[in-house]
């Protein structure tokens, strides 16, 4: 029987901010999280007063009352926070608002994200004190303190296991570059990476590279959602929510190194659900966009939702796989067979925490992506690698 | 151990109703770890239930000798603490611990040497006068996966931290060995 909420609600707007690097954005985060609802709602034709419900995911600082209160809206039916940090909620917070509108929660819900870390911290600092407490105590003091950190040892120990390079990581990074530079709104748009460039930077946290890391930029995005029958009178053409996942595998949560499945993105249980409720295999997918913190994360991630064998994921990134056909090189021979994350992903586009992820799964289904996959019907966004909770979403046209 | 791995600055461990036993235990020198009574699981970080039986009762297991293989690690080449501007590169490392179920510390990797610097210091030596031993960055290549290693305690003014170092103790070598090793490379360099 196929899953109830398949195919039952769609994205009829999506809306985004420029992109800016770290620090440069004059416009409050607030501002920019209130633009991006507003321009999601132009793009589906939707006067902004009929949003009756607002997602949000990684503590965003930016609580959907204080949206609606700035925006005018008469009544907000639905207010929902997606657990957890990071990217782990960029596809949960649109499963979130597919399951407000399926359930009659709310009529027009937005999904987003806003972050203007130039304005608050950087997620790439740590701003501990001189002393912690629980399970920080048994991190931090050893200087485990940045995502950027676990994700080294994570990839580490996935190169021991099977033997992956930091050539295949590039491959990851590379991918992520080639398709910025079809798309101007990319922060690295005008800025391409060449194989020798990635080899050359320097390392954060061996064995990951300055270009192994998201980058940290100002912006925001936004979807919003609702159900077909109100999609008749919007002005898009409806992207289908064929099914949403979320969650986390066994003890996942645990600190310090203690996950098992170390070397895994934490995406097998809640892939196996996606894949089961969309009625679908990886194999019917023809473009992915999965959320880069780490490229090693990538890697895994793919693995993960069984595109490859667990190990093999190295090995997949080769001949121009992740490559759209347009941007590999001549003669690939996997070029374009899997292209993921064709703005440019957090890499290379913008890193408003995935959010922007699915803006371009968006556009890939209605044909109007810089990276224009060709025949394109389904697209995956896969959002938090390593993270506890993930989430995932499957779209069509 | 004279000096810190890190600099003054750097966030030090406060216990809490979960977890001060373990750094009273640590301040004391000795490496402890829990495990259930009822079904044997091993656990860490300190907490009050057992995830495999949902026991409250434990005990805390002695690492004695507390050796160690290293699971993971990573050179960090750039500062993300206040207090680790100039510091790098530095190592963190994963350290699953045979005597306990496997489970793992995340600790830094010291090496001690004599004072000329060159030799290793004998376990001998160590055990009785660790305070003596100066503590030297070791050098970023010689890290593996499946290396044996060994705690090296290192004083703070009130609590106590578990680093590790390179260990030619024999138990740490056999655990080394049964670890499992890297599968050789598939591809080289690819496009």
């Amino acid at each position: 029987m196929p899953w109830s909420m398949r195919d039952k609600t769609c994205i009829v707007g999506i809306g985004e901010t420029e992109y800016t690097p770290w620090g440069q954005q004059r416009r409050s985060e607030f501002q920019l999280a209130c633009e991006a609802t507003l321009k999601a709602c132009e793009d589906a034709g939707l006067p902004v007063e009929q949003v009756d419900g607002i997602c949000g995911y990684s503590d965003d600082r930016n609580n959907g009352c204080r949206i609606a209160t700035a925006l005018g809206i008469p009544q907000l039916r639905f207010n929902n926070m997606f657990w957890g940090g990071g990217g782990g909620g960029a596809a949960g917070n649109v499963g979130n608002a597919m399951m407000a509108v399926y359930s009659g929660m709310a009529n027009y819900v937005i999904a987003f994200r806003a972050l203007a870390q130039g304005q608050f911290s950087r997620f790439g600092q740590s701003g501990a004190g001189p002393r912690v407490q629980g399970d920080g105590a048994h991190s931090a003091p050893f200087a485990l303190m940045n995502p950027v950190h676990n994700y080294a040892l994570q990839t580490r120990r996935h190169m021991h296991e099977y033997g992956t390079t930091e050539d295949h990581l590039c491959n990851i990074s590379l991918a992520s570059y080639k398709h910025a530079q079809r798309n101007p709104r990319a922060v690295m748009y005008g800025r391409p990476l060449t194989r020798e460039l990635y080899h050359k930077s320097r390392y954060i946290s061996e064995p990951l590279h300055l270009y192994d890391c998201c980058q940290e930029t100002d912006g925001s995005a936004a979807v919003l959602v609702t159900t077909p029958e109100r999609a008749r009178d919007l002005k898009q053409r409806p992207v289908y929510l064929m099914a949403a996942a979320q969650g986390t595998g066994p003890r996942q949560g645990a600190f310090a190194g203690n996950k098992p499945n170390f070397a895994t993105a934490n995406f097998s249980e809640t892939a196996r659900d996606l894949w089961a409720r969309a009625g679908i295999e990886p194999k019917d997918v023809q473009v992915a966009q999965v959320y880069e913190n780490m490229t090693g994360m990538v890697l895994m991630s793919i693995e993960d939702h069984g595109f490859c064998k667990r190990g093999e994921g190295g090995p997949f990134t080769e001949g121009g796989r992740l490559e759209h056909k347009d941007v590999a090189e001549k003669g690939a021979p996997n070029a374009g067979k899997l292209p993921i994350n064709t703005s440019g992903g957090n890499l290379a586009e913008a890193y408003t925490h995935g959010l922007e992820l699915v803006n371009e799964a968006v556009r890939q289904m209605r044909g109007t992506s810089t990276c224009q996959v060709e025949g394109a019907e389904i697209c995956l966004v896969a959002a938090g690698p390593g993270v506890a909770p993930v989430s995932d979403l499957i779209v069509r046209r | 151990m004279a000096d810190s791995y890190f600099p003054k600055g750097m966030p030090l461990p406060q216990g809490t109703v979960d977890d001060q036993e373990y750094w009273a235990w640590t301040r004391r020198h000795r490496l402890m770890i829990q495990r259930c009574t009822k079904c044997g699981t091993f656990r860490h970080n300190p907490i009050p239930f057992c995830y495999n039986c949902r026991a409250l009762e434990y005990v805390w297991v002695d690492q004695i000798p507390p050796i160690g293989v290293v699971y993971s690690f990573t050179i960090v080449r750039a500062p993300a603490h206040p207090a680790l501007v100039g510091r790098p590169p530095f190592n963190i490392v994963l350290v699953e611990l045979p005597r306990a179920g496997g489970v793992r510390l995340a600790s830094n990797l010291v090496d001690l040497r004599g004072g000329d610097g060159k030799e290793p210091v004998s376990q001998v030596a160590r055990w009785n006068s660790p305070a003596k031993v100066p503590a030297f960055e070791p050098d970023p290549k010689s890290i593996y996966v499946g290396m044996p290693v060994e705690v090296v305690w290192e004083d703070h003014e009130d609590v106590t931290l578990p680093l590790f170092m390179p260990s030619a103790d024999p138990e740490a070598v056999a655990a080394a060995e049964r670890h499992p090793k890297a599968a050789p490379p598939k591809t080289g360099r690819t496009g």
